[in-house]
């Protein structure tokens, strides 16, 4: 990404406050968590949040949230309808008169990959061609983690899940979100992780000076769905961005740009061998035909990004 | 989920009885014996006082007690910004 135009020219420039409140019930190293942390701190406080049912909706522990603002619970497929109802309550009130201009708010989806995948597409897709002016925020930990990890459109290729639990895990393949988004011709979509907060910030910088429908589709390292230890969700998220398997990109004016091309690409398999829901691949023995077609599909991703 | 479909059920019915509502089990937690028995005394005590109270959502001790923990750190956290520090 063009470090033009940007106020976060190095991590230095990060935001050292952080905004998202203490006392919640997440998981220890949550990879959601992480990515909302930084995300909150460069929206600031002046957002209404849609959270759609899902692990995130854990966050208010009655009658607090750790949010600075507002927050609204909606059910798992209608985050999107809800966000246009908020926004067309809060441009009356503005057209009105009935609340000053420095009184609006950001309006906010945040989902996780089962309602963003699966049953929130179809208000999704509305709220895109309806031209909606709101960020949405998803917290990818491919599967269903609040309800113990069941498979979900997000899910890969032969990850163990609650529902694939035996032999060659999950067969059926991630779908593709960031895709089915530009397809939509948002106004703005990008991909980021909080294993890279500077490319992070810059991509929610750059979202919040653009009207209309944007996407910030964040993988998120999950210890208990995803089955490794807390502290290695950095690494993870790292190792996910350097082995090619989460490219990070973004789509500005119509087009496609990677933001972080990885110069040598690490093997697949450092990302893999390092979580319990692949392990099947490697113990009791390599299973080398599964490893060569994981690695063949990032290869055949990264031979078609013209650099 | 079983609490609104007896009420659409039983709507408009003379003689339909009292219908105590109660959310448990969610995100796939199994509802515990202690649960169970939390249920039957708050029904008991609708029958007797002849009134439904408010839906309740069922936590179990240990649950109820990590909660308060939960709550206890956001209020302090909250009252130290409501002080503008």
């Amino acid at each position: 990404m063009s470090e033009t135009g940007t106020r976060f020219r190095s991590t230095k420039d990060l935001p050292s406050a952080h905004l998202l409140g203490t006392g919640t019930p997440m998981c220890a190293g949550c990879g959601g968590l992480q990515a909302l942390h930084q995300i909150y701190d460069v929206l600031g406080e002046k957002t209404v949040f849609l959270n759609a049912a899902g692990c995130m909706t854990l966050l208010p522990v009655y009658p607090f949230t750790p949010f600075r603002g507002s927050w609204l619970y909606t059910a798992m497929a209608s985050a999107p309808a809800g966000a246009q109802g908020v926004r067309d309550a809060l441009d009356i009130l503005l057209e009105q008169g009935r609340i000053p201009s420095r009184e609006d708010l950001r309006v906010v989806v945040l989902t996780g990959d089962g309602a963003a995948y699966g049953m929130g597409l179809s208000a999704t897709s509305g709220a895109i061609e309806r031209g909606l002016d709101f960020l949405y925020i998803v917290y990818d930990n491919e599967g269903y983690g609040n309800t113990g990890q069941q498979y979900s459109g997000a899910t890969p290729h032969a990850a163990l899940t609650a529902t694939s639990r035996w032999g060659a895990g999950f067969r059926g393949e991630k779908k593709d979100l960031f895709d089915s988004w530009v397809a939509h011709r948002p106004a703005y979509a990008a991909t980021v992780i909080g294993a890279e907060p500077l490319d992070l910030a810059r991509k929610v910088e750059k979202a919040m000076s653009i009207r209309g429908p944007k996407l910030i589709l964040a993988l998120a390292p999950c210890p208990t769905g995803w089955d490794f230890d807390p502290e290695r969700t950095v690494d993870i998220g790292r190792l996910a961005v350097r082995t090619g398997v989460w490219p990070l990109k973004e789509l500005v004016d119509g087009e496609v740009v990677h933001t972080n091309v990885p110069r040598e690409r690490k093997a697949v398999e450092d990302y893999l061998c390092l979580q319990g829901r692949f392990a099947h691949m490697f113990e009791p023995e390599r299973n080398e035909a599964e490893l060569a077609s994981l690695q063949a599909r990032v290869d055949a991703y990264w031979a078609g990004v013209v650099r | 989920m079983l609490h609104t479909e007896l009420a659409s059920a039983l709507y408009g019915h003379a003689d339909a009885p009292l219908l105590v509502g109660f959310v448990g089990g969610l995100g796939g937690r199994d509802i515990s014996p202690q649960e169970f028995f939390e249920m039957a005394r708050v029904v008991e005590d609708a029958v007797h006082r002849g009134e439904t109270p408010p839906p309740r959502l069922l936590y179990t001790q240990g649950e109820l007690r990590e909660m308060r923990k939960l709550q206890a750190v956001a209020r302090v956290e909250r009252n130290r910004l409501g002080e503008g520090a």
